[in-house]
């Protein structure tokens, strides 16, 4: 009996793809923690993590066993149950959102038609980690803290779910690998069409400032502002839980730079794509189809650590809203414009429609 | 997807909405015109101004009711084209003359609520727009042909109804009926659901022209009894039949009396026809399925009605009882496998619909400053005190009470009598056995106003009406309760008319 | 204590009925012609069944109401699981995001004021014999699902025609002897037609990616709603405008309002 090597790759592609992706976010996460700290350094003129291995690379993950080793320490108002499983649901939602983002052609966990709102469902899952763990720690600030995020989770869920819905509705799909691959073939680069540009654009600067409020960062990072409320949310979390909220966190950072990426940055193509040269030039015609995987992984990867750089950017850039500027500004401000910025792509969807069908 | 695609979903224009659903149109019109005032005018906001809004509403109202005649005799349809579908939303004449009366509740609701709201420190302005958008429900629930757009509707009428009955601060049950309200209402909308989904498990379709036409053959009868008992039950709590009427009296004296006179009619009206038009039109070849438990209802809800009204001593909870009495005398007409009876309980629902109507009017204005009830110690000697009050309100309880020169009568007889043709022979006997037992507590009020003297006197116990649109539903209600009393046929013969010509 | 008796009853048994069913599945592993229920996709369901129940009666009788919601944001889990199984993978997401994700954070948002952990409870005043009818309204409502699953599921729908399967139908699926995605359905739009099913994209009949392949669901229910239920969706717009204006009503901070409206208005009556 031979073993049929290409069907058992087949059947457990998944499986393996969430293993590497899972191996590789729990080792990129420490490494980004270690890279934000030493750019807010560079801004700050300081050094940042110094002594622990070269360049104090290995600061995370001394952090990480430090954590790992101390006390665990459950107050004696917490309500048990709900205090330790907090931190579960917190990190389990940010990594879930992974499960649908293509990172190349063939490389994804998998390619459901309902990604995006499996996505969406995922994030706004998130908001019970951090309501529950405030809640349930049975003391004043992680309760503030936690009415904050959660009011701020409603508010700019709104405005996330409908900019990712531009699209959405040009690729018609709401697959993230049907949108990546809608993006080859896209008027905006198969024909050069410009106008699909206006509400991509600013499709993208909604998302990624409801983005920024979605993983409370910093200008929306009310939920834990030190200097009103401690740590916020999870300022009675200590040791391995903490480390979940924190590891949590970036995890959802990632997650939210992937799909910016994925679904207004061109995905995994070429920022070439649409010029002639590219196609000389490219891994493709060198290694063929391994190639093309490999060119495509390099444009992820480079365009999510650009997105990522920029939220440390941000980080060290812009002071902290006042809660009322951020709902303001929330309601206001981005809903309006995303919603009107869904019916500018909806109209131009339709024109280009009936443009095709006099033709 | 592709450019066909989206080009070939087709788009219900604006035209054909008008053309289709003109009445509902205006009132939506009629609800922004209404933001629109408050927002940008500050003199409709001051006391002086609260007569623009209504005023220029109740325009909209007649424009309506204009648009509602318009469609007399046309049986318009949405969608307009047959191809497109069976229709979502249609008209029949039946369903006009269900639209023009509640057109008209609507009517003298926003002419006498004014004066009262100033007086209650009613000063949302929101108050006509909800008011209005409760009726555009209604209006779609007559209209609505399909079980989504039913329950769409009854949503419609009742989420503003939640909002209104709370408006009252001075009054501590305000805030209570509101939440009782709320929360029963909701429970009731989940048991219409579940009750629409088997319905559709039964007949594989929501579209009432589609269930009537097709057989029920997806699945047994079960599913259809099951179905019927459910959104049964969803009416019968919005209706106030028997087991489902506890909250009526406590949301009735909470609410606002002129709110309260509006859910006691307007709902009522729209969803007696809702029943008519699901159960009477739609499901007429399945009558066992849902005969025995509508004359149950109704049997339960004249007994249990009629004791629950005797002890009061609130009027406002007086009325609330008596209005659930009344949705069990409608009943009588349901029951009736004849189309002119239905006809006969949009007569009998504007006869209850005057007299309820001018009931609240006096309620509104007798009561006491910051207490939302009237007593009947408070009424004592009114009669004296305030004649037009109280001969007035001696004929509104005259025609609740169904006794002769009032139109109440005529619309109780009709009724019954169709039900003895039909051979509901028990039912009549019962329904007239409470009627005689309704006399009681309809005359204490009146002796209460006519024998006693009252010994404390307020203003308004003098004032014959606070103002000029007040005296114009007065008359309106009066005359109509008079007239009609002494003469129905012409509104018979509307009924009749309504009939002549049968679409299909 | 007659409450926290029965939850810990209620809580035995429900696990030992979890590891009873565990401990069948276990042994249909072994002995499959035995136990025949036990296909993948029945054994999953009949997991998620009991432990979707058994969160439903937790919900209910927890005493700790951020506790009943956290059961009730479960339960719905397990629901949209149940879907997933079925195959309706919109519904599942949609009932993920639209309820746990939206709803239940909502109520948690305002539950979450009254009760906190390590304070005295606010106490609750149940109406008499709310338990006895709460249960004998369960069992009415029990034995009414009862009697419609099994003549539902004994008939077979006749509107379809002679050689038609019932795909149609999710629990038809659940329960059918092979658990493969069958066909897919896709509703085709002809112009001056009922939008009627039909069996299209032949191709995506092999069970490759059943996600995939039902993902047109999206589509299908998408073209229903603009055609077929487009009245009813657009007066649904006017249902929500209705809500906004009934919240915002609600929201206001009437008493603050009617003083500052009332100066005005006097002001405004006197001033003239």
């Amino acid at each position: 009996m031979t073993l049929d090597l290409t069907s058992l790759y087949q059947t457990g592609r998944p499986y393996i793809n969430m293993l590497v992706i899972l191996a590789a976010i729990m080792g990129v996460a420490p490494m980004l923690v270690w890279i934000e700290r030493k750019y807010l350094a560079y801004y700050q003129q300081r050094v940042g993590p110094l002594y622990v291995g070269k360049f104090g690379i290995l600061q995370s993950f001394a952090d990480g066993i430090k954590l790992l080793t101390k006390e665990e320490l459950i107050p004696k108002n917490a309500d048990r149950l709900t205090y330790l499983v907090a931190p579960a649901i917190s990190m389990t939602a940010a990594f879930i959102g992974f499960a649908v983002i293509p990172i190349t052609e063939a490389f994804y966990i998998t390619d459901v038609n309902v990604a995006v709102l499996l996505w969406l469902a995922m994030s706004s899952l998130g908001a019970y980690g951090v309501i529950l763990a405030g809640w349930s720690s049975g003391s004043k600030y992680p309760f503030l803290g936690c009415l904050r995020s959660c009011s701020q989770m409603i508010s700019y869920e709104l405005s996330l779910g409908t900019s990712i819905l531009v699209p959405v509705l040009f690729a018609g799909t709401l697959s993230f690998k049907g949108i990546a691959l809608w993006w080859k073939e896209s008027p905006l680069v198969a024909q050069g069409n410009w106008i699909y540009l206006i509400p991509l654009v600013i499709g993208f600067f909604v998302f990624l400032v409801s983005g920024f409020a979605e993983t409370n960062r910093i200008p929306f990072d009310l939920p834990e502002a030190e200097n009103e409320l401690v740590a916020g949310y999870h300022t009675e979390y200590a040791s391995m839980k903490f480390a979940m909220f924190f590891l949590g966190e970036y995890v959802a950072i990632s997650a939210i730079a992937a799909i910016a990426v994925t679904a207004f940055l061109g995905a995994f193509n070429s920022p070439f794509i649409g010029f002639a040269f590219a196609k000389q030039f490219s891994l493709e015609a060198v290694w063929g189809i391994w190639g093309r995987y490999l060119g495509q992984l390099f444009w992820f990867l480079v365009k999510w650590f650009a997105l990522f750089w920029f939220f440390i950017w941000i980080r060290a850039t812009l002071p902290r809203f006042r809660f009322d500027q951020l709902q303001r500004f929330g309601w206001y401000g981005l809903l309006p414009v995303s919603l009107v910025n869904l019916i500018i792509a909806a109209l131009i969807v339709y024109s280009q429609a009936s443009a095709g069908m006099a033709k | 997807m592709t450019a066909e695609a989206v080009l070939t979903v087709p788009v219900v224009h604006l035209r054909e909405w008008w053309v289709a659903f003109a009445p509902g149109i205006v009132l939506l019109l009629a609800v922004i015109t209404q933001l629109v005032l408050e927002l940008t005018l500050p003199y409709v906001r001051t006391n002086r101004g609260a007569w623009v809004v209504p005023l220029i509403s109740s325009l909209f109202v007649l424009w309506a009711g204009v648009e509602a005649v318009k469609q007399w005799g046309r049986y318009p349809t949405l969608p307009v084209v047959p191809e497109r579908g069976s229709p979502v939303l249609a008209a029949d004449n039946l369903t006009l003359l269900f639209v023009l009366l509640l057109l008209l509740i609507l009517l003298m609701v926003t002419l006498m609520s004014h004066v009262f709201n100033v007086r209650i420190r009613l000063y949302e302005a929101e108050y006509y727009p909800l008011l209005f958008l409760s009726v555009f429900g209604m209006v779609t629930l007559a209209y609505s042909r399909d079980l989504v757009v039913t329950f769409i509707a009854i949503e419609m009428l009742s989420l503003p109804l939640y909002v209104l009955v709370g408006l009252n601060v001075d009054y501590l049950k305000s805030g209570e009926a509101a939440l009782k309200y709320f929360l029963l209402g909701a429970f009731a909308s989940g048991f219409l659901v579940m009750g629409i989904a088997l319905l559709y498990g039964t007949f594989g379709t929501l579209n009432y022209q589609e269930m009537a036409a097709g057989t029920m053959t997806l699945n047994g009868p079960a599913f259809l009894m099951a179905g019927v008992a459910l959104v049964l039950m969803g009416f019968a709590f919005k209706i106030a039949l028997v087991p489902f009427h506890v909250w009526v009296p406590d949301v009735y004296q909470g609410s606002p009396s002129v709110v309260t006179g509006f859910m006691a009619t307007g709902v009522k009206a729209a969803l007696f026809y809702a029943l008519i038009s699901l159960f009477a039109q739609t499901m007429a070849d399945y009558r066992s399925y849902w005969v025995l438990p509508v004359a149950a209802f109704g049997a339960l809800t004249m007994v249990v009605g009629n004791l629950m009204a005797i002890p009061q001593t609130s009027l406002k909870r007086l009325l609330a009882y008596s209005s659930v009495v009344h949705a069990g005398y409608l009943t009588v007409g349901l029951v009736v496998p004849d189309r002119i009876a239905w006809g006969y309980i949009w007569f009998y629902l504007v006869a209850y619909a005057l007299a309820v109507l001018g009931s609240f009017l006096i309620v509104s204005y007798l009561e006491p400053e910051g207490k939302g009830d009237v007593s009947l110690d408070d009424i004592r000697g009114l009669a004296r005190t305030n004649p037009y009050a109280g001969y007035a309100m001696t004929i509104f309880m005259v025609s609740l009470a169904g006794l002769p020169i009032s139109m109440g009568f005529f619309g109780k007889l009709f009724l019954f009598v169709e039900a003895v043709h039909a051979g509901w022979t028990w039912f009549v006997v019962l329904a007239l056995v409470a009627s005689v037992f309704s006399v009681y507590y309809y005359l204490k009020v009146i002796v209460a106003m006519f024998m006693d003297v009252k010994l404390v006197e307020t203003e308004a116990y003098r004032k014959p009406s606070p103002s000029r649109l007040y005296d114009l539903v007065y008359l309106l209600t009066l005359v109509g309760t008079l007239i009609f009393g002494v003469v129905p046929g012409p509104v018979v013969e509307l009924v009749r008319e309504a009939f002549i010509r049968i679409p299909l | 204590m007659g409450a926290d008796r029965s939850l810990k009853l209620l809580s035995g048994l429900g696990g030992l009925a979890l590891v009873a069913y565990l401990v069948l599945w276990a042994a249909a592993g072994f002995v499959p012609e035995r136990l025949p229920f036990f296909t993948p996709v029945r054994g999953l369901f009949g997991l998620l069944a009991i432990l979707a129940v058994i969160s439903a009666l937790a919900m209910v009788m927890l005493r700790n109401p951020v506790h009943s919601a956290l059961a009730l944001v479960a339960n719905f889990f397990f629901l949209a699981i149940i879907y997933l199984l079925m195959q309706q993978v919109l519904l599942a997401f949609l009932q993920v995001l639209v309820y746990a994700g939206a709803i239940m954070v909502l109520f948690l948002f305002v539950i979450m004021f009254f009760f906190q952990p390590g304070r005295p409870d606010l106490g609750s005043s149940p109406i008499r014999q709310q338990t006895l009818g709460g249960v004998l309204f369960a069992l009415a409502m029990l034995a009414m699902a009862m009697v419609v699953i099994f003549q539902g599921a004994s008939r077979r729908p006749q509107w379809l025609s002679a050689g038609e399967e019932v795909r149609s139908s999710p629990v038809a699926y659940l329960f059918s002897e092979a658990a493969v995605p069958r066909k897919v359905q896709e509703i085709s739009l002809t112009p001056g037609r009922k939008p009627e099913l039909q069996a299209t994209r032949q191709e995506e009949e092999q069970p490759v990616n059943v996600a995939k392949a039902f993902g047109g669901q999206v589509r299908a229910i998408g073209i229903r709603l603009y055609t077929q239920y487009l009245v009813p969706f657009e007066l649904t717009s006017v249902l929500i405008l209705i809500a906004i204006i009934a919240a915002v009503v609600m929201g206001r901070d009437r008493a603050k309002k009617i003083m500052e409206l009332e100066r005005t208005r006097q002001g405004e009556v006197s001033g003239e």
